[in-house]
């Protein structure tokens, strides 16, 4: 008779018999006894600690080794996640960094491909990271752009822009067209226009078409310099009017969102409208309930325009100008993005003074110290300066400011040591139609 | 005289406004502004993309907004390119 004290027995006996053949091979291989203990490749704190030496080898400039390290974490998030995990996002946007060092633009394509998939993977789960999975490679992509050794730096600014549109259309598909989150992405797209109406008054810029080898289009179509400008103009100003409308009963933001209409016509050297536009904002900004004295203030300090972003709150500006030049192919832009910090031994910075006059033109500039001392330096500030754009005084103000102190400071403007000519010769090589 | 004169002018003025009016008749078509226009071509293919731009008609010298398909505009030329090269050969 089987009871459950044999059952038991037998069952013991079993593994005594199952276990002995492994004992012995334990003795064979004592390598593998310790299996339990050896590192696992692919275990997910590997892929936090591969990430963090990563952001210390970018830091230091080893783009090659932190691009492995990068490549390897990637593998431990896909192993323990799935190839549509969103942890993927820091990892990539790092990647596609340390690529843009080492100038490989191609395989830098392939990631910025492979970002794109997995951020769009993750619209439907969580649409707030998608938003901030878009606005860092939007990010990454004008910083590509402004990259003077990058032989296609306009695509990256037209794929930016690109980006930041289906991010809206996102955005409106979901939260409908009067959210108030698209704001700031239709001020994204307002600034685009800016830095392309920058490029297309480049000399040697005629068209933004972009043809192959082969006799297929790639993208855009050709238009002349004046009419794009125009496009850019009246884009800018009916995205304006867009996100004025998105602020219905808020005065103050209203009143903003005017100052920067306002802004905008003076860019595009519309003076008498521009006029109108900052007075309409004076008067919103008073009915606001503002201080009348710090109104005053604001409207009688220089700045400049445009704003890189949209105003929340009516800004404090110092008392000298600030400038950080962004890109030898923008000139007169301000730093876009904080993506890429600047390399200390490639920074330059200037103090000078100039003369504003009430239509907000400049002129007048007197360095007062540069630094490094360079012909090639001096005159690519200068250039940068001539360039800026300022708010006029308001009427009644004084016509005329004199000695306005401007620091300006330039980054990453490598190609200027050895020879200042190359920056307009790979700025202009895929333009020409 | 007068009258006859003043009937004329008015018979001129209903007619001038009739033939007006006539030009209105065309259904009205909302094209869309650059801005639309560059929203919609940042989610579609080349081929798809749409080109908005201010034209004369031969009829006209008064610009009016037209809208095309990229697609057709190529289509369209290399069409126009075959019957210049058939009719010059």
């Amino acid at each position: 008779m089987w009871t459950h004290r044999s059952y038991c027995l037998a069952g013991l006996l079993s593994c005594i018999l199952l276990s002995g053949p492994l004992s012995a091979q334990s003795a064979a291989f004592p390598d593998a006894a310790n299996a339990g203990t050896w590192p696992n490749a692919y275990a997910d704190i590997r892929a936090g600690q591969l990430l963090e030496s990563a952001t210390a080898l970018l830091e230091s400039a080893q783009a090659n080794a932190a691009q492995q390290a990068l490549l390897e974490a990637l593998q431990v998030i896909r192993v323990n996640h799935g190839l549509r995990d969103h942890r993927q996002i820091q990892p990539l946007a790092l990647l596609i960094e340390s690529l843009f060092q080492q100038g490989r633009w191609d395989s830098a394509d392939d990631q910025i491909a492979y970002f794109q998939w997995v951020n769009n993977a993750n619209q439907a789960l969580d649409f707030p990271a998608y938003l901030r999975g878009s606005q860092t490679l939007a990010d990454l992509l004008l910083e590509a752009s402004a990259d003077p050794a990058n032989p296609q730096a306009v695509r990256y600014l037209v794929a930016a822009r690109n980006l930041n549109w289906r991010t809206i259309t996102a955005i409106e598909q979901r939260l409908g067209r009067h959210d108030q989150i698209l704001a700031p992405w239709l001020y994204r797209v307002v600034l685009n226009h800016y830095q392309q109406s920058a490029l297309i008054r480049r000399r040697g810029l005629t068209s933004f078409s972009f043809h192959s080898d082969a006799d297929a289009l790639v993208n855009g179509f050709r238009l002349s310099n004046n009419e794009t400008l125009e496009m850019s103009f009246g884009i800018g100003e009916e995205l304006l009017e867009r996100i004025e409308a998105l602020f219905p009963g808020q005065s103050l933001q209203q009143a903003l969102v005017r100052l920067q209409q306002a802004d905008w016509q003076q860019i595009f050297g519309r003076r008498t409208e521009a006029r109108q536009l900052y007075e309409q904002a004076y008067a919103m900004l008073q009915q606001s309930g503002l201080d009348q004295q710090r109104l005053e203030a604001f409207f009688n300090q220089p700045a400049l325009i445009p704003a890189t972003q949209l105003l929340g709150e009516l800004p404090d500006y110092g008392p000298a100008l600030e400038f950080h030049a962004w890109s030898p192919l923008y000139p007169g832009l301000e730093q876009q993005t904080a993506l890429r910090g600047p390399n200390p031994a490639m920074h330059s910075q200037a103090e000078l003074t100039l003369d504003l006059h009430s239509d907000g033109s400049l002129d007048n500039l007197r360095f007062e110290n540069i630094e490094p001392e360079s012909a090639a330096v001096k005159e690519e500030m200068r250039r940068q300066a001539q360039l800026l754009t300022l708010r006029p005084p308001l009427p009644g103000a004084a016509q005329i400011r004199k000695d306005l102190r401007l620091r300006l400071s330039l980054s990453g403007f490598y190609h200027l040591q050895s020879s200042p000519l190359q920056l307009a010769d790979s700025a202009n090589q895929e333009e020409q139609p | 005289m007068t009258v006859l004169m003043k009937a004329a002018m008015l018979w001129l003025v209903v007619m001038t406004l009739g033939a007006c009016a006539s030009i209105s008749n065309e259904p009205l078509r909302q094209l869309p502004s650059d801005a639309e226009v560059e929203q919609y071509n940042a989610s579609v293919p080349p081929d798809e993309h749409i080109v908005c731009r201010m034209e004369r008609s031969v009829r006209s010298n008064i610009p009016r907004r037209v809208c095309r398909y990229v697609k057709d505009i190529a289509e369209t030329s290399a069409f126009h390119r075959e019957q210049l090269r058939r009719v010059l050969q």
